[in-house]
């Protein structure tokens, strides 16, 4: 992360550069509109080549993955309601549609946790908002941010008061990514799930400080 | 800092469902601290060229044995499959309600 001002990762970074397929950064040139591909939030975003443009690659292919989501959860559930295929088939129908209330969801939404915070505070602390384009960016920004403090504060909350009634399968079968392989004999394992964003949270907080700020140690 | 209180609360708690899981992500986040304080260390913090080699040696090796340790768990977890996982967890339960 171009965050203490290396001099010698970026090279790194670039080496792997095939790499930046996996974190959905595809195209040099940021295809549709290029007008933030000379855009950096400072300088060490400049320093990994990593403009606004090229991370706004990213943040559209997770909308591109979201509605892939939403199209595999309306074939299943199409499929659900279809009377025909065998008993097995139905019931493994089911069972993925399950998967689709709230799971799938709730763990893609875990996925983009990081980037959406980043982007929305990086965006709030930049302070450029004098085209039109860019004070709807900042709008956004706002509700982004704030949904990203209030969502998992629920989702935490939710998952503690129903942590008795979890131990149940079927009960626990919405919201079983929160509490992948967590035991759940003690209502403090509730911690996890509540670091996991938290702590991407704090490092999205972080990553806008500029290297000179006295807590960029934190 | 916030790994590392993360790192005391999994020796204390141990929060998972098997030792097993608990080691790998113990392990995970140990190595991962490691990274976070050699990056600093390595990175514009002190300009001192001898501590500087010593932080990017830690930096080296941490990394690598986060690559090992979840390239271990998966190759373990692969082999052993999903039924021995679920016998391991049943066994624990026992555990630690006696």
């Amino acid at each position: 992360m171009p965050i203490y001002n290396f001099r010698f990762i970026p090279y790194l970074y670039d080496a792997f550069k095939p790499a930046l397929v996996s974190h959905m950064i595809i195209f040099d040139e940021t295809p549709i509109y290029n007008g933030m591909d000379d855009e950096y939030f400072n300088k060490n975003y400049k320093n990994y080549w990593l403009s606004v443009g090229r991370l706004s690659q990213a943040f559209f292919f997770y909308l591109v993955f979201l509605v892939i989501i939403i199209i595999f959860n309306i074939v299943f559930f199409v499929l659900s309601k279809c009377p025909v295929g065998t008993k097995n088939m139905k019931e493994w129908v089911s069972k993925k549609l399950t998967q689709f209330k709230f799971n799938v969801y709730i763990r893609f939404y875990m996925l983009i946790y990081f980037d959406t915070t980043f982007f929305a505070v990086m965006k709030i602390f930049e302070g450029n908002n004098s085209t039109t384009n860019r004070k709807v960016a900042l709008l956004f920004s706002y509700v982004v941010f704030v949904i990203n403090i209030v969502l998992p504060v629920v989702l935490v909350v939710l998952i503690y008061r129903r942590f008795d009634i979890l131990k149940i399968k079927t009960a626990k079968q919405s919201f079983n990514t929160l509490l992948l392989r967590i035991d759940k004999n003690s209502k403090t394992r509730v911690v996890v799930p509540a670091y996991f964003f938290l702590r991407r949270c704090l490092t999205a907080c972080l990553l806008t400080m500029s290297i000179e700020n006295t807590f960029i140690f934190l | 800092m916030s790994s590392h209180a993360f790192v005391l609360y999994m020796v204390a708690i141990k929060p998972f469902q098997t030792s097993g899981i608990n080691w790998y992500v113990l392990a995970n986040e140990t190595f991962y601290s490691t990274l976070i304080i050699a990056m600093f260390i390595f990175s514009d913090a002190t300009p001192e060229l001898n501590i500087k080699f010593g932080a990017a040696v830690a930096l080296i090796a941490a990394l690598i044995l986060i690559v090992f340790a979840n390239l271990l768990t998966n190759i373990v977890y692969m082999i052993r499959g999903k039924e021995k996982l679920k016998n391991d967890i049943r066994a624990q339960k026992k555990k630690r309600s006696e």
